[in-house]
């Protein structure tokens, strides 16, 4: 005896053992306990969802001479018949090859003979939405008034290609996706039977990859059967279904949520070595970017709705990400997966994919920054803008002889002895031309200039960020002093930088830099020089004076001991 | 699952040996991935006299029948043609209910199936879910999306490795052609019989200059790139099949750019280009390079719409210096 196929084996015999379309049975099954069987039936739904299958079961149910409620015995002539394929009474017809107006023609001339042995002459006319125009109105008459002996069952899985008048000559049985717990269900179910042992999270996998159709479900099954030794690995299961592993989707994703471009082109590249197959991949990322879109709206319901646990790095860079961020990345990674199907170059495709929501992931970023800082923010900065340009009008007409600004930063520059020495000038001149535009022009092409450095020198770089750019200068501020004191011992990286930076944006900017605890102070130094500047007028700018001329080592005092503690002497 | 050939061969050596061959598969693979070598092997494992160890021997009466496309069981069908029809599968149907003439088992091969009519896939359907006797239906395809899902659920689906590119770099190489330009039309889908058709037509050397040329001036942003297309480009590239080569030259240039841009760990198609392209992705920002490759990834489906070739060229010469402009 050949191999049979699981799906083949196990195609349920009666409608208890149709999975997931329990409307659809027991709405048959009462129509023939009740005794009100319609001469026409049109079954319609995706693949591997039970048409067929139901079909056959209905044509036994109604034929079978020991029906218990509704459902077909098995046992008597009928249904042996019916099982071993030669009732004659039961007529499966392939509609995609028999699709003339001949073969429904003959189906017409012979409706009118009773049935030999059976009750019901039934007619299974599979894949009906191939027969051609001229067949599907040659049906017509035969379809709306059979003879009281035939029952018609047409099947198929595109019901828009069923003309509106065949489809009102029947009643209509949708069949759903069967779902992924259901599937499960039933794989396990067999496998119990086989007596095969069986990872939980293989059979997740396989249901997942089936999309609803228990065909599919089956088949996959199939081939892990036959690759593993008895026994259903996750292994075996990704490398069947061509999924990848949570945790290098995940990886994945954590690369283009931190921008990290190469990073991510690697983990995808590795994946697809290893086998993954493109469009699996892509619903992998899909379903992990709603995994993380319901994460960010409602966790409860995240438990429910996903099988899957969110890995926790993931989760900590996508708090950055905006859920605008992800509907965007969502449509993006669709329009790939539909043009994937027209391209023998997946891997490419991927690759512009990721680029493009790695691009998606930073493009909002500054944005976020800019919602999340006050308005009272804005509008100081507004003011200082007028201020600005009030006070270029004075120096022009007063002269810059004794500008006030050379001489007032540094009375109010704190003692701080580590300090590296800042260009306070040139800070200052960048920040009076600084714009909104050109500092997020800088951080767009920031990282593509860190990639362009030695590994050492980005290495270095990673813990800066442009703060502040004008047309012709940006400030970087840096996290650690350390490293801010070796970048700028280091001539040779400096001239790389404005090099790859000139090169980007193709402007001549200097870079100036700057410590970033330090920055808050050196802004708020500025604008108060800008005050000074012009002491007649009164001030409506919130921070105090008296704040601002603390030195930041006071400030740090005060923060760990409290200021009943601390007393500030002057000496 | 996707794995190598002889991997493949091994799986399906113990696959049968524990008589659990399905009745139908598809086998997904690059053009030269061997689908058809491993359908060849399924089959001479079926019919071999001799088998050893789980392989068929090659040798005796069955199997060298079965090489030479001789046994009336194993049934290839195989068509040169654009699409294959109805009325070939109705034929291959016929075959299908009928029991083997020698043997018991019958093996057929539905070469690029993806090749299929949607009428002729319908048709197929009811056969590959029950075939009648005791057959092995085997589907090849070089893209899978092109397959109707409701076939691919009755199909155990079998991915194989894209090949290594080795020896047919050597071989293209052997007809005379640089060791640059052997290794891009190695990934490219042309047969060997293909190139050489050209080689007789066109000079390697000329052609790739001509192409390097147009592709410089574009990246350069040159509009006189433009005019190139209808001067030069035009001209060498006229036979049909090299006009279908083209998308792919440009396709390498192009992912070379982006694996230099990202400076991805994996080797150039034009090796000898890497300076040159170095250059040029310093220039570009990286959406800039991305935005060129989904250009380029999009010419095979216009030129499959039947875009006329100038057209084609035209649309993505000015579409790319828009790009860089």
């Amino acid at each position: 005896m050949a191999y049979q196929a699981l799906y083949r084996v196990w195609r349920p015999q009666n409608f208890q053992q149709v999975v997931g379309q329990k409307i659809v049975t027991q709405t048959l099954k009462n129509s023939i306990t009740t005794d009100q069987i319609s001469h026409a039936y049109l079954f319609a739904g995706p693949r591997g969802t039970g048409k067929t299958s139901c079909a056959k079961i209905f044509a036994k149910a109604i034929n079978c001479l020991d029906s218990q409620d509704g459902e077909p015995c098995n046992h008597c002539e009928n249904c042996v018949a019916i099982n071993e394929n030669r009732l004659t009474d039961i007529i499966e017809i392939d509609a995609a090859s028999n699709n003339g107006v001949d073969e429904i023609r003959d189906i017409r001339d012979k409706v009118k003979y009773p049935p030999t042995q059976a009750k019901y002459k039934v007619y299974i006319i599979d894949e009906v939405h191939m027969l051609s125009t001229g067949a599907f109105n040659a049906l017509l008459k035969t379809l709306e008034e059979p003879p009281a002996h035939v029952v018609f069952i047409l099947a198929t899985t595109e019901i828009q290609k069923v003309p509106a008048t065949i489809i009102s000559r029947t009643q209509r049985f949708n069949f759903r996706r069967i779902s992924a717990d259901d599937i499960a269900e039933q794989l396990i179910h067999i496998l119990t039977e086989k007596n095969i042992s069986y990872d939980d999270q293989a059979i997740a996998v396989i249901s997942r990859a089936a999309d609803g159709g228990m065909r599919d479900a089956l088949s996959i099954l199939d081939q892990v059967l036959s690759f593993g030794n008895d026994h259903v690995s996750l292994e075996n299961a990704l490398e069947v279904t061509g999924d990848a592993d949570d945790q290098s989707l995940a990886h994945y994703l954590s690369a283009i949520f931190n921008q990290n471009v190469t990073e991510a082109l690697q983990t995808i590249n590795t994946l697809f070595a290893d086998g993954c197959s493109a469009n699996r991949l892509i619903e992998g990322i899909i379903e992990l970017l709603r995994d993380l879109l319901l994460q960010k709206n409602d966790a409860q319901l995240l438990t429910q709705m996903s099988y899957r646990q969110l890995d926790a790095d993931l989760i900590t860079a996508a708090a950055q990400i905006q859920s605008a961020q992800l509907y965007q990345m969502i449509d993006l990674t669709n329009e790939i997966q539909l043009q994937l199907k027209n391209s023998a170059h997946s891997e490419l495709f991927l690759e512009v994919m990721t680029v493009k929501l790695a691009n998606v992931a930073k493009t909002a970023a500054p944005v976020s920054e800019g919602a999340a800082a006050n308005q009272a923010e804005v509008e100081k900065l507004q003011t200082q803008v007028a201020e600005l340009k009030q006070q270029l009008s004075k120096l022009e007409n007063h002269g810059v002889a004794v500008s006030p600004r050379t001489t007032m930063p540094k009375a109010s520059t704190p003692v701080h002895k580590t300090d590296v020495k800042i260009n306070r000038q040139q800070v200052y001149h960048v920040l009076e031309n600084a714009t909104k535009e050109s500092l997020t022009a800088v951080r767009d092409v920031w990282p593509d200039l860190l990639s362009k450095l030695t590994p050492a020198k980005r290495a270095m770089m990673k813990v800066s960020q442009p703060v502040a750019a004008s047309a012709d200068a940006i400030v970087v501020a840096f996290t650690y002093e350390f490293t801010l004191r070796t970048a700028t011992t280091d001539q040779d990286l400096q001239d790389a930088l404005k090099q790859e930076l000139n090169a980007l944006m193709q402007n001549e900017a200097d870079i100036i830099l700057v410590q970033k605890d330090q920055w808050p102070k050196i802004r708020k130094e500025y604008i108060a020089t800008l005050r000074q500047g012009k002491t007649e007028k009164p001030t409506t700018q919130a921070t105090p004076p008296a704040e601002l001329a603390q030195p930041t080592i006071v400030a740090e005092a005060t923060k760990l001991f409290g200021d009943k503690i601390v007393k500030v002497e002057a000496n | 699952m996707k794995a190598s050939l002889e991997t493949l061969e091994q799986h399906f050596a113990t696959v049968i040996a524990a008589n659990e061959l399905s009745h139908a598969y598809l086998f997904v693979g690059a053009t030269n991935s061997g689908k058809m070598t491993l359908a060849q092997w399924i089959a001479q494992r079926l019919f071999c006299t001799n088998v050893k160890d789980g392989q068929p021997c090659g040798e005796c009466a069955e199997c060298r029948r079965i090489e030479e496309g001789n046994n009336p069981d194993y049934l290839v069908i195989q068509r040169a043609t654009r699409t294959i029809g109805v009325d070939e599968i109705r034929g291959l149907k016929q075959e299908l209910s009928k029991s083997g003439l020698e043997g018991r088992q019958r093996v057929f091969v539905i070469q690029d199936a993806d090749k299929m009519t949607p009428a002729a896939a319908n048709s197929l359907l009811k056969f590959l879910e029950e075939p009648a006797s005791q057959v092995v239906i085997i589907l090849t395809t070089t893209r899978l999306a092109r397959i109707l899902p409701t076939i691919q659920s009755r199909l155990q689906i079998v991915t194989l490795q894209s090949p290594t590119l080795a020896t047919r770099e050597q071989a293209i190489q052997q007809l005379g052609v640089d060791s640059t330009f052997s290794h891009v039309l190695s990934t490219t889908q042309f047969s060997l019989e293909d190139i050489q058709g050209w080689l007789e037509q066109v000079d390697a050397v000329q052609l790739q200059q001509t192409f390097w040329r147009w592709l410089t001036q574009i990246l350069a942003r040159k509009d006189s790139a433009f005019t190139l297309v209808q001067t030069q480009i035009l001209s060498t590239f006229k036979e049909q099949k090299l006009q279908q080569l083209l998308p792919d030259l440009l396709l390498a240039a192009l992912s070379d750019l982006f694996t230099v841009k990202f400076a991805l760990n994996r080797p150039l198609n034009w090796t000898n280009q890497q300076e040159n392209l170095q250059q040029f992705a310093n220039q570009f920002s990286t959406q800039q390079v991305t935005a060129l490759l989904e250009i380029v990834l999009g010419l095979r489906s216009m030129q499959e719409a039947n875009v006329s070739f100038q057209n084609v060229l035209e649309y993505t010469t000015l579409r790319l210096l828009v790009v860089l402009a």
